[in-house]
């Protein structure tokens, strides 16, 4: 996968480098709009994270001439939220906006989201090591024995299976599982991952919901 | 002109003197005219008795002779009547229209005599010509008998130079306007004094409304000396006054508020940083501290946001996204979310009632949630959350309710404001204390409002109050 990163805040660039870098991506950085423009029109790259303010070339003006020939998959990153801003970006054809200050988590699962449209669809029944999760029956299993889940927890099992490998963000679960959008009391997340955890980790030698502190959690095989 | 000077045309003193000038000319224009009219009708009259008197001397004297030759051969019994009237001229015609006798030099304008067989005899009613420009008599024309014959008559034509009467006139006019223009100059004058005196509270006002800044948001203007009129407008203006003071106040604390807020958490960051980096660590301990670091930063981040949002709000920049929200889903989803955390400690969270409002769902999500969370978070083990849609004929209220250690009376106003806390010690675990502004705010956006009752160690009610734009719309 090839990552372009347009950022002229060199903190920024270096860390979304880095942490795309460390994710999987081959990542390219531009620290501003003319070389950002002239790399996104010449490399191949599968997405472009584009900050709005930039020198040379800002970052509506880029995304207006690449979308000109290009359909590459963009991240808006704004440090202004104005209602204005987002739609704008969003007409000038971006497929997603960022505010900053954003979790890198968070990025990184809408990115993922972005480069997963249009793929394959799900497989009938989802599966991480012997854990397994029929969605048209609502069954849970783990090795031989079934597992009792809540409607939630269910949504919140199904949601992990399907973004194996990815932290999720407290603020993003809440959302997707209890279509709570704002800045919610995480500690409730918490309790809701403390339960969960209970029922399909515990009393098992191989744990599969692992907690990345002040990032969230994630659900992986480890050896 | 030091009057003057400063003026402006859209300035108050300028349009009432103005419209005050305008008034005297067009008044003391009409009594001007009215004067002048009156004295030239009155002076015509004079004219026209004076000559009407003659013709009939004139009568009177023709019905002394007996024949038109008399006449000629006695004219002093005619020209006896004029002497004395240097501006009066006679002629006396036959019927054929041949002149029998005539002042010296004058001749009887044709005009008066084109028609003379229809002039009348009565005097009264006798033709007249009006003096003109070209020709300066006032003249007058009538038969009249002579002797007791009957038969012969005699055309007598009587004129009155009137060049005197128009020179007066003349000279009536010119006084007249000489006149009108200095009192209609004094008028003005005196109007603009008039009406700068007049309007000298409103001056004083403005003076000391202009020594108003805001770091002398104190100062107010005097409303017990103020003029009746005026009365209103200062009322309203200290009124204004007070409200921009308490938000400026508020403002400048709320500045002060953020620095504060901001320097614990950087001042923990930055220490725990260099305590970890002034020796080599090994893994781990890096690990904790920068563990520790994302925590607080994203404590600070959701505080730029919820500041953020505020300072919006109250610009009124946050676009309401309303659309129609059915209360009961989303008290439900909202209490589904929080009864996990209320597990923890046996509190139960049981909601009632039901309604739909226009609202903007995610931030109705947040200040309910809000609500509950608190709820949750202040009641004892063991006890109850109740929330409840409540429907009336002009508001839909939602209320929070919860036992616990309640507020008193001296939070009570201020648990609204922004970071405000109740036991001032800064909490990790807690928010900013910016939840209850934020629900403020947002209750604000949608036209409503929050308010709270709570008794000690009793009940803690809050409640959210929407209107209703359409009653029936509702239910």
């Amino acid at each position: 996968m090839k990552a372009l990163i347009v950022e002229d805040e060199t903190k920024t660039g270096d860390y979304l480098r880095k942490g795309l870098s460390e994710n999987g991506f081959t990542v390219d950085l531009a620290t501003d709009g003319v070389d950002g423009l002239h790399l996104a029109l010449t490399g191949e790259y599968d997405i472009i994270v584009l900050d709005v303010t930039l020198p040379g070339k800002d970052g509506w003006n880029v995304l207006t001439e690449l979308r000109r020939s290009q359909q590459t998959p963009v991240i808006f990153l704004t440090a202004r939220d104005k209602v204005e801003d987002r739609v704008k970006g969003l007409e000038l054809g971006a497929d997603d906006y960022l505010v900053k200050p954003f979790a890198f988590s968070e990025l990184l699962a809408r990115i993922r989201t972005l480069l997963r449209r249009g793929k394959v669809q799900q497989p009938d029944v989802l599966k991480i090591a012997d854990l397994e999760l029929d969605p048209l029956r609502r069954r849970a299993t783990r090795g031989q024995s079934r597992i009792d889940l809540t409607a939630k927890e269910f949504s919140l099992l199904h949601l992990f299976l399907r973004r194996q490998g990815e932290v999720l963000s407290r603020t993003f679960i809440a959302e997707q599982v209890w279509d709570m959008n704002f800045d919610s009391d995480t500690n409730v997340v918490e309790v809701a991952m403390r339960r969960l955890r209970a029922k399909i980790d515990d009393g098992f030698g191989q744990k599969l919901l692992h907690t990345i502190r002040g990032m969230g959690y994630i659900m992986e095989e480890r050896d | 002109m030091l009057l003057i000077s400063g003026l402006k045309l859209n300035s108050l003193t300028f349009r009432i003197s103005f419209l005050f000038a305008i008034t005297a000319i067009i008044l003391l224009a009409g009594t001007g005219t009215f004067l002048y009219k009156f004295l030239e009708q009155e002076l015509m009259k004079r004219d026209h008795e004076e000559l009407i008197g003659k013709v009939d001397l004139f009568r009177h004297q023709l019905t002394k002779i007996n024949s038109i030759g008399q006449i000629v051969t006695a004219p002093g019994l005619f020209r006896d009547v004029i002497i004395g009237h240097p501006h009066l001229r006679l002629a006396l015609l036959d019927e054929q229209g041949n002149t029998l006798m005539s002042s010296s030099d004058w001749k009887p304008p044709a005009e008066l005599l084109a028609n003379s067989i229809s002039i009348d005899t009565e005097p009264s009613r006798a033709t007249m010509l009006m003096p003109t420009l070209d020709q300066p008599y006032h003249a007058i024309a009538a038969w009249g008998a002579l002797g007791d014959s009957r038969v012969n008559r005699v055309l007598i034509v009587l004129a009155l130079n009137v060049d005197e009467a128009q020179s007066l006139l003349v000279r009536y006019k010119r006084t007249l306007l000489t006149t009108l223009f200095f009192s209609v100059i004094a008028a003005t004058t005196l109007a603009f004094i008039i009406v700068r005196r007049g309007l000298r509270p409103l001056r004083i006002m403005a003076e000391t409304a202009s020594d108003i800044s805001a770091s002398h948001l104190q100062k107010r203007l005097g409303v017990a000396d103020a003029p009746e009129e005026l009365r209103e407008l200062a009322g309203a203006f200290n009124a204004m006054l007070g409200r921009l003071y308490n938000s400026f106040a508020r403002l400048s604390d709320f500045s002060s508020d953020i620095a504060h807020e901001l320097r614990t958490p950087i001042n923990n960051l930055m220490g725990q940083t260099q305590v970890i980096l002034s020796r080599t660590r090994n893994a781990e301990e890096y690990r904790t501290v920068l563990e520790s670091n994302l925590d607080e930063y994203e404590r600070l981040a959701r505080m730029i946001r919820e500041m953020l949002f505020l300072a919006k709000a109250d610009n009124a920049q946050e676009p309401l996204h309303a659309e129609p929200v059915d209360l009961k889903t989303e008290l439900d989803k909202i209490s589904e979310f929080y009864q996990m955390a209320a597990d923890e400690n046996d509190i139960k969270i049981i909601t009632s009632g039901s309604g739909s409002i226009t609202a903007d769902r995610i931030l109705l999500q947040r200040a309910v949630g809000n609500l509950v969370s608190n709820a949750v978070h202040h009641s004892p083990p063991n006890s109850e959350v109740h929330a409840d849609i409540i429907l009336n004929v002009t508001s839909v209220e939602l209320r929070v309710s919860n036992q616990g250690p309640g507020i008193s009376t001296e939070h009570i106003d201020r648990v609204f404001d922004r970071f405000y806390r109740i036991n001032s010690k800064r909490q990790s675990d807690s928010g900013a204390g910016l939840g209850l502004a934020l629900v403020k705010s947002i209750m604000q956006l949608h036209g409503g409002h929050v308010s709270v009752e709570s008794e000690i160690n009793k009940i803690t009610t809050f409640t959210l109050h929407f209107p209703i734009a359409d009653p029936a719309v509702v239910r």
